[in-house]
C-alpha cells in the first residue's frame, strides 16, 4: 500500500488537509495510508522509517512536535527545504509537494519570494520536489491543485 | 632640423599665438572661454594657448579667485571659473598648477614634513607644519583634515569635537567644508573602525542622499573621492567634479588632479582621457621638480624618466639581500629609517626576514608591531589588521594610507588587482618610495641610463623579469631555491595553470622556512579549489587555522565555502569534521547564512554517521584518528544544541541540553587544561534544565489549591457538624442499589445525619472552591490574572497586530504599518480593530464566564462548580464513614471535590480547544479573506504576519488549555532564591514576546536553601516584582535594569528589588501613587481584592505573602536615589 505523509504544524491547515482526504473518496486513498508529522524532527523520523510515495510538506516548521509542553524548539523558517535536502541526500524516492500559505519566506538574512523559492527547490531537488501549492483557508484552489497532482501521480 | 619641420613648428607657433590672442580678447570682453572655437583643439594645444593668455595676476584679477592664502571661511568659494569640457578642463587645471608652481612646491614640502613628523609621533612638529602652511599658503582641505588628526592626537576627542562644532555653527563656512569636517572628525576618532566608518557612516549617508535625491552625482563623487576610498568615477561626472574642486584651494586642486590621473592610469588605461592626461603631463611636468608629486605621476605616465635616488638605492640593496636569502643583512641604514619611515619598507623587510629590531617610538612603533604581526600571522593578526586599517583611515588619501593599504592588499594575496596597483602607484607618488615591484605592473617605465645600470645589477629587479627564472640564469643562481620555486609557481598561477602551480607551491613549501609560507599556503589553497580538490583544500585550511584562528583572514574561505555548498557532498568522518569546522569559521568570521548553517549541521551529522554513532558523546574518541585540537574545536563549537537539533536522534530541547552536558564532560577529559571552563558551562546548563523542568511542570497543570490551608479551613468549618455525626451511631452505609431507599429517608425532616452531611458538604465546598486557600483564589492568581490574557494575545503582540483601546478609541501605536501608504493603512487598521475587538471579547468571555469557580445556585458565570444534590450527599456521607478523624475527613472531602472538578476542567479544555479555537479561526479567516480580496493590499507583508499569528495563537490556545489540569503535587526539591527568580524571569519572557531579555543582576550573601513547597509562591512574587519594573519604569523593556539582592535574617528572607526609572519620571506623582497603594494595602488587609482580580502588582504580591506563604511577612516600597525599590520580608521555610 502506498503511503502519504503530511507534514504540517498548523492545526487549522492540518484539519483542512485531513478533511480534503476524507471528502475526496474518488482519490481512493484509505485514511490509514495517511501519516501526519507536526515538526521537522518527527517528519524526518517518519521519512526514514517508512516509504512514502508522496509527502505534502509545510515550509516553516518547528524542530520538535509542539504538543510537548517544552515547546517545539527552534523555529526553522526553511524547515521544509531542509527536509527536502535531507531526503535528497538520503536518496529517498518520495515525491514532495510544498503546501504553503505564505507568499514570501524566511527572515532577515535570507528572504525569498514564492517564485525564487520554487526555482531554488526545482534547481536543487528537482528529482523529488514536484510543486509548491498556495494554501488559503478562504479558497479551495489549493484543494483542486493537490487533487490534480495526486490524481496524476496515482493514475 | 629639416626645413619642413621648422616650417611646421613656425606654423603651430603662429596657431597658438593666434589662439592665445583670441582667448585674451574673449576674456577681456568678459565673455568667458570660447569653447566653440577651440573644441577641436587638443588639450596640449589649449594648454599652450592658455599658458600664454593667463598670468596669475590676470587670472586672479579677472576671475576673482583666491586659490592661495585662503581662510577657512573662504575655502570652497571660488565660484567664477567657467567649465569647458572634461579634457579641456584638465588643460585649464594644468595651467593653474603651472601658475602656482612655487606655492605647490612649498605645499609639498609641508606635506612631506607633516608625514615624517606624524609617523615619528612628533605631534608638535606636525602642528607647526600645519600652522606654517596655513600662514604661508592658506587653508586647504588637506590642512583641515590633518588639523582634526593632530588635535585628536594631542588634545583628545573633546577638543577635536569642539573644532567641529565651531565650524558647524559658523554661518560663513561653506556647507561642503562642514560636511567634510564631520567625516574628518569621525575618521580620526579612536573608536571608529575602518568598517564602521565606511559601512555605517559614509555608505549610509551617501545611500540616504541618493534616495532623497539630495546630491548630484558629481557632488557624491566629490565626497567619495575626498572622504571615501573610491577609485572610480563616471566620465560624465568628471567635469562637474573638477568644477567643484576648483572652488577650493590650488593645493586641493593639485591633489584632485593627481588622483583623477592615477585612477585613469589604473582603471582606464588606453582611454581618451588617459591619452589627454599623458599629453598634458608631457608639457607641464617639465616645469615641476624631480621630487614633486606631479613629476612622479609623469614617470608613471611614461612621459618622464625615473632616476634612482639615494634612498631608493639603499632600499634596493636591502631588498636584494632579502631576495638572495641573506635575511640577517636586510636592515636598512638608520638614516633611511628616520627620513623615510613613512615608506614602511624597512618594517616589512624586518618582519619578512624574521628579525626584530629595537623598538622605535610612538606611531612608528605601533605600525611596526602591526606590520610584524600581519606578516608573521601571529595571534594578534586580526587586531593588527584592524589597527593598520585604522591608521590608514586616519590618514585617508595620503601617502601613509596608500602604503598601508598596499601592504594589506599584498598580505591578503590580492596581487594584480586594480586596487592593489593603485595603492602601490599612489604610495610612490605621495611618499617617493620606489619599490622595483612597481615595475611588475608597470614594466615599461622609462629609467635613466645610470639608474638602469644599477637596476640591472639588482637581483630583485631581475626577479621581476620573467626570463630570469630559468634554472640556468644568473639570477636563479643567486636566489634561494624555494623563492625561485615560488615565483615560478606564481607565474603558472597567473596563467591559470593550477596543476603545475600546485606542485611548485608544494615544493616551495617543503623548503621554505620564512614567513612567505602563508602566501604560499594561500595560493596553494586556491590551486586546490581551482582543481576541484575541495577536501584537500578544507584539510589544509583547517589544519593551519586550528591553532591560530587569526589566520582565517589569510585563506580564501568564502571561495571554498561557495564551492562546497554547490557540491553538497556527503562526507566521511575525517572529512566531515574539517568541513564542519570550515563552515563554522565562515559563519563566525565572514557572513551569516541559513544555507551555510544547514551545511554545517549536515557535516555534523555526517561526522556522526561516519563514526557510526547517534550522539557525539557516544563516540570513542580514543579510537579516532582526528587531531586533538580539531576534536576539541568540533566538540565545543559544533556540538551545541543549536546545531545538534538537526539530528533525529534528539527529540526534545531538553535532550539537546542533556547531550551538551555530556559533550562538555567528554571535553573535560580530553582537554583537562580547560576543565574548570567546561565545568562552569555544565553548571549553567544544569541550572537551565532545572528551570525548564519547573516551567514545564507548571505548563502541564495550573489548577490547584493550597492543600494544607484548605484542610485547615475545612476542618475549622465542619468541626462541630462532623463531631455530631460521629456521635450519631446509626449512620448507615448505603449501597448504590439502595439509593431510592436513602432518598426517601433523606426526605424525612427529622433525619439529623443527613442534614449534618448536607451542611458539611456545603461548608467544605465553600472552603475548597472559594476560601482564601481555595481553587478560585489560586485560579485568579495563577491564570485569570493576566496570564491567560497574555498568552491569548501574545501572538498578535509579537507580530504587531494588536490594537489597543483607550475606552472605545483604538490606538495603533503598536501596529506594524511599515511600507503602507495612507490608504492601505486605513483599510488595514480597520480590519485589525475588528479582529482585536473580537479577540478581546473572547478573552473577556473566557475570564468572566468560563475560567471561574461558581456556585450554580447563585450564578452560572463559571465552568467550575460542585453539585450538592441528594446523590452527592449520600456519596459524601458514605465517604466520611471511612474517616478516622477530622483532618482525614477534610482530606477525603478534598479528594472527592477534585473528582467533581476534573470534568469541569475537561469542559474548559474543550471550550478552548473547540469553541474558542474555532471562533478565533473564523475571525482570522474572515479578516485574511477580506484583506486578500483587496487588490491594493496585494503583497503586503502584514498579511503574512496575520497568518503566522493565527498559527501561533492556535498553538497558544492548545497550550493554555493544558493549564486546566489539576497541578501535580510533586515533591519539589529545596531551592536557592536564584532559581525562583530565574523561573519568574523566563516565564515573563515566555508570555510577552516583545521582551527580548530582562536584565536581572543578582547579588547575595546567603546560600541557604528554602523548602520546595515555597517555590511556587516565591516565583509568583518575583514575577510580580519584575513585571512591575518593566511596566511602570517608563523605560523600554531592554533599558530596565533590575538589581536583586537578598539575605537571610533568622527565618525571614529579605528581598530587595531595585529598578531604574525613566529620566522624565514625575517623582511627585509617583510618590503620591505609592502612598495610595500603601494605604489600600493597609485598609483592605487580608481580604484585599483577591476575589475580584483588582489586586494587581504589589497588592497581589502582598496577597501571596499573606495567603499563599501563610507566614508573617512585610512589604515596603519607595523611591530611593531616583530608583524604585521594593522590599519584601518573607517568612519562608529554610532547610
Amino acid at each position: 500500500m502506498f503511503k502519504i505523509l503530511i507534514v504540517e504544524d498548523d492545526e487549522n491547515k492540518l484539519n483542512d488537509i485531513h478533511s480534503l482526504f476524507q471528502s475526496e473518496v474518488n482519490l481512493k486513498i484509505p485514511l490509514d495510508a495517511i501519516d501526519f508529522a507536526r515538526s521537522y524532527n518527527s517528519a524526518l523520523v517518519k521519512l526514514k522509517e517508512n516509504e512514502y510515495r508522496v509527502c505534502i510538506l509545510d515550509m516553516s516548521l518547528f524542530t520538535y512536535d509542539n504538543n510537548d509542553p517544552r515547546g517545539g524548539g527552534k523555529r526553522r523558517p526553511f524547515g521544509g527545504r531542509e527536509i527536502l535536502r535531507k531526503a535528497n541526500r538520503l536518496k529517498l524516492n518520495t515525491s514532495f509537494i510544498v503546501l504553503s500559505q505564505f507568499e514570501s519566506f524566511g527572515e532577515e538574512g535570507e528572504e525569498l519570494s514564492w517564485d525564487e523559492l520554487v526555482k531554488q527547490l526545482h534547481d536543487r531537488y528537482g528529482r523529488i520536489f514536484k510543486d509548491m501549492v498556495f494554501y488559503s483557508a478562504s479558497s479551495s484552489d489549493w484543494k483542486r491543485d493537490i487533487i490534480r497532482f495526486l490524481k496524476e501521480f496515482f493514475r | 632640423m629639416s626645413q619642413k619641420r621648422k616650417k611646421n613648428q613656425q606654423k603651430r607657433k603662429k596657431q597658438y599665438d593666434g589662439k592665445a590672442t583670441l582667448i585674451k580678447n574673449k576674456l577681456a570682453q568678459n565673455q568667458g572661454l570660447p569653447y566653440n572655437l577651440f573644441k577641436k583643439w587638443t588639450p596640449a594645444e589649449l594648454y599652450s594657448a592658455l599658458e600664454k593668455s593667463l598670468t596669475k595676476e590676470y587670472f586672479e584679477g579677472f576671475f576673482q579667485c583666491s586659490y592661495t592664502g585662503q581662510s577657512i571661511r573662504k575655502l570652497g568659494k571660488n565660484r567664477s571659473f567657467i567649465p569647458i569640457s572634461d579634457s579641456h578642463d584638465l588643460s585649464l587645471i594644468c595651467v593653474i598648477l603651472k601658475l602656482y608652481l612655487p606655492e605647490l612646491e612649498r605645499f609639498e614640502s609641508y606635506y612631506s614634513s607633516f608625514q615624517t613628523s606624524y609617523i615619528h609621533g612628533e605631534h608638535e612638529k606636525c602642528l607647526s607644519a600645519l600652522n606654517l602652511c596655513n600662514d604661508e599658503l592658506g587653508y586647504s582641505k588637506w590642512l583641515l583634515s590633518n588639523e582634526f588628526l593632530v588635535i585628536q592626537n594631542t588634545k583628545g576627542l573633546e577638543k577635536q569635537k569642539l573644532l567641529l562644532k565651531d565650524l558647524k555653527s559658523d554661518q560663513l563656512v561653506d556647507f561642503r567644508v562642514k560636511s567634510l569636517s564631520f567625516f574628518y572628525s569621525l575618521k580620526v576618532e579612536n573608536e571608529i573602525s575602518w568598517d564602521r566608518y565606511f559601512n555605517n557612516y559614509l555608505r549610509e549617508s551617501i545611500e540616504v542622499s541618493k534616495k532623497r535625491n539630495q546630491l548630484s552625482s558629481s557632488t557624491i563623487l566629490f565626497y567619495e573621492l575626498n572622504i571615501g576610498n573610491s577609485k572610480s568615477f563616471l566620465k560624465k561626472d568628471l567635469q562637474a567634479y573638477l568644477d567643484q574642486e576648483r572652488d577650493f584651494s590650488v593645493y586641493d586642486l593639485y591633489l584632485a588632479f593627481i588622483k583623477i590621473s592615477l585612477i585613469t592610469l589604473t582603471k582606464f588605461p588606453g582611454s581618451k582621457l588617459h591619452k589627454d592626461i599623458k599629453q598634458l603631463l608631457s608639457v607641464v611636468s617639465k616645469h615641476f621638480s624631480y621630487n614633486s608629486f606631479l613629476y612622479r605621476l609623469s614617470i608613471l605616465y611614461k612621459v618622464s624618466f625615473y632616476t634612482m635616488t639615494e634612498t631608493d638605492e639603499a632600499l634596493l640593496k636591502s631588498l636584494d639581500q632579502y631576495t638572495e636569502g641573506n635575511y640577517k643583512k636586510t636592515s636598512i641604514e638608520n638614516t633611511y629609517l628616520s627620513n623615510c619611515a613613512v615608506h614602511l619598507e624597512s618594517f616589512e623587510l624586518t618582519a619578512r626576514s624574521m628579525r626584530w629590531e629595537k623598538e622605535s617610538p610612538s606611531i612608528v612603533n605601533s605600525i611596526n608591531h602591526s606590520i610584524n604581526s600581519l606578516i608573521r600571522k601571529d595571534k594578534k593578526l586580526l587586531n593588527s589588521y584592524d589597527s593598520l586599517l585604522k591608521e590608514s583611515l586616519k590618514n585617508l588619501n595620503t601617502g601613509l594610507s596608500y602604503k598601508i593599504l598596499s601592504l594589506i592588499s599584498r598580505e591578503s594575496g590580492e596581487y594584480n588587482t586594480n586596487d592593489f596597483i593603485y595603492y602601490d602607484l599612489a604610495s610612490f607618488i605621495f611618499t617617493g618610495s620606489f619599490n622595483p615591484r612597481i615595475l611588475s605592473h608597470h614594466n615599461s617605465i622609462r629609467i635613466d641610463k645610470c639608474s638602469l645600470t644599477k637596476f640591472r645589477n639588482s637581483t630583485t629587479y631581475n626577479l621581476f623579469l620573467e626570463h630570469s627564472l630559468k634554472d640556468n640564469s644568473d639570477v636563479a643562481q643567486n636566489i634561494p631555491k624555494y623563492r625561485i620555486l615560488k615565483y615560478k609557481a606564481l607565474n603558472f598561477f597567473r596563467c591559470s595553470k593550477f596543476k603545475e602551480a600546485k606542485y611548485l607551491f608544494l615544493d616551495s613549501l617543503n623548503l621554505s622556512r620564512t614567513v612567505d609560507r602563508y602566501s604560499l599556503l594561500k595560493n596553494l589553497a586556491i590551486c586546490h579549489i581551482k582543481l576541484g580538490e575541495l577536501n584537500e583544500c578544507t584539510q589544509l585550511i583547517v589544519s593551519e587555522c586550528i591553532d591560530n584562528e587569526e589566520l582565517i583572514s589569510t585563506f580564501p574561505i568564502p571561495l571554498l565555502v561557495k564551492h562546497l555548498s554547490i557540491s553538497d557532498l556527503q562526507y566521511s568522518e575525517a572529512e566531515a569534521i574539517n568541513v564542519a569546522i570550515l563552515f563554522d569559521y565562515y559563519l563566525k568570521y565572514f557572513s551569516s547564512s541559513k544555507d551555510i548553517e544547514e551545511n554545517r549541521a549536515f557535516a555534523f551529522e555526517d561526522f556522526l554517521e561516519g563514526s557510526d554513532t547517534k550522539r557525539p558523546s557516544q563516540i570513542d574518541y580514543k579510537k579516532l584518528q582526528t587531531e586533538k585540537p580539531k576534536l576539541v574545536y568540533f566538540l565545543y563549537n559544533i556540538c551545541t544544541p543549536d546545531i545538534m537539533d538537526v539530528s533525529v536522534h534528539f527529540d526534545t530541547p531538553e535532550s539537546l541540553l542533556e547531550e551538551r552536558i555530556k559533550v562538555l564532560s567528554v571535553l573535560s577529559t580530553i582537554n583537562p587544561n580547560k576543565e574548570q571552563f567546561y565545568r562552569n558551562e555544565i553548571q549553567e546548563l544544569t541550572f537551565d534544565l532545572i528551570v525548564d523542568k519547573k516551567i514545564v511542570d507548571t505548563e502541564l497543570g495550573q489548577v490547584r489549591i493550597n492543600k494544607s490551608g484548605v484542610v485547615s479551613d475545612i476542618s475549622k468549618a465542619i468541626s462541630d457538624d462532623y463531631r455530631r455525626i460521629i456521635s450519631l451511631k446509626s449512620v448507615k452505609h448505603y449501597q448504590d442499589d439502595e439509593l431510592i431507599q436513602y432518598v426517601l429517608e433523606l426526605m424525612q425532616p427529622d433525619n439529623e445525619t443527613n442534614s449534618l452531611t448536607k451542611e458539611i458538604l456545603q461548608k467544605a465546598k465553600d472552603s475548597f472552591l472559594f476560601g482564601i486557600n481555595g481553587l478560585d483564589v489560586n485560579l485568579s492568581v495563577d491564570i485569570r490574572h493576566g496570564t491567560l490574557e497574555n498568552i491569548l494575545k501574545r501572538s498578535l503582540k509579537e507580530y504587531k497586530l494588536m490594537v489597543l483601546f483607550n475606552g472605545e478609541i483604538p490606538d495603533f501605536s503598536e501596529i506594524d504599518l511599515d511600507y503602507l501608504d495612507s490608504h492601505q493603512k486605513t483599510i488595514f487598521c480597520k480590519a485589525l480593530t475588528k479582529l482585536s475587538s473580537k479577540v478581546n471579547l473572547l478573552v473577556r468571555y473566557l475570564l468572566r464566564k468560563v475560567v471561574r469557580a461558581v456556585d450554580k445556585s447563585v450564578s452560572s458565570n463559571g465552568y467550575i462548580y460542585i453539585n450538592s444534590g441528594s446523590l452527592d450527599i449520600i456519596r459524601v456521607r458514605n465517604l466520611l464513614q471511612s474517616a478516622e478523624d477530622l483532618d482525614k475527613a477534610s482530606n477525603i472531602l478534598i479528594d472527592y471535590f477534585w473528582t467533581k472538578v476534573e470534568p469541569c476542567l475537561e469542559s474548559i479544555r474543550d471550550k478552548l480547544n473547540i469553541d474558542i479555537s474555532n471562533s478565533i479561526s473564523t475571525v482570522f479567516h474572515s479578516t485574511i479573506k477580506d484583506l486578500e480580496s483587496r487588490p491594493e493590499l496585494t503583497g503586503i507583508k502584514q498579511i503574512n504576519s496575520l497568518k503566522l499569528a493565527h498559527t501561533k495563537l492556535s498553538d497558544d490556545i492548545k497550550r493554555a488549555s493544558r493549564w486546566f489540569n489539576k497541578a501535580s503535587i510533586k515533591e519539589v526539591d529545596d531551592f536557592d532564591v536564584k532559581l525562583a527568580s530565574e523561573i519568574a524571569r523566563r516565564t515573563i519572557q515566555n508570555y510577552d514576546p516583545t521582551l527580548n531579555s530582562i536584565n536581572v543582576k543578582t547579588s547575595s550573601s546567603t546560600k541557604n536553601k528554602i523548602a520546595g513547597s515555597d517555590l511556587k509562591s516565591l516565583t509568583s512574587i518575583f514575577e510580580i516584582a519584575y513585571t512591575n519594573a518593566i511596566q511602570h519604569s517608563g523605560l523600554s523593556p531592554n533599558e530596565v535594569c533590575i538589581d536583586l539582592s537578598y539575605k537571610r535574617e533568622e527565618q525571614f528572607l529579605k528581598l530587595k528589588v531595585r529598578n531604574n526609572l525613566a529620566s522624565n519620571t514625575n517623582y511627585n506623582e509617583l510618590k503620591i501613587k505609592i502612598e495610595k497603594i500603601k494605604q489600600k494595602i493597609g485598609e483592605e488587609g487580608n481580604t484585599l481584592s483577591i476575589r475580584s482580580e483588582k489586586g494587581s502588582g504589589i497588592p497581589k504580591a502582598f496577597n501571596i505573602i499573606k495567603n499563599q506563604l501563610r507566614k508573617s511577612g512585610e512589604i515596603n516600597f519607595y523611591i530611593d536615589k531616583g530608583e524604585f525599590v521594593l522590599e519584601l520580608s518573607l517568612g519562608v521555610t529554610y532547610v
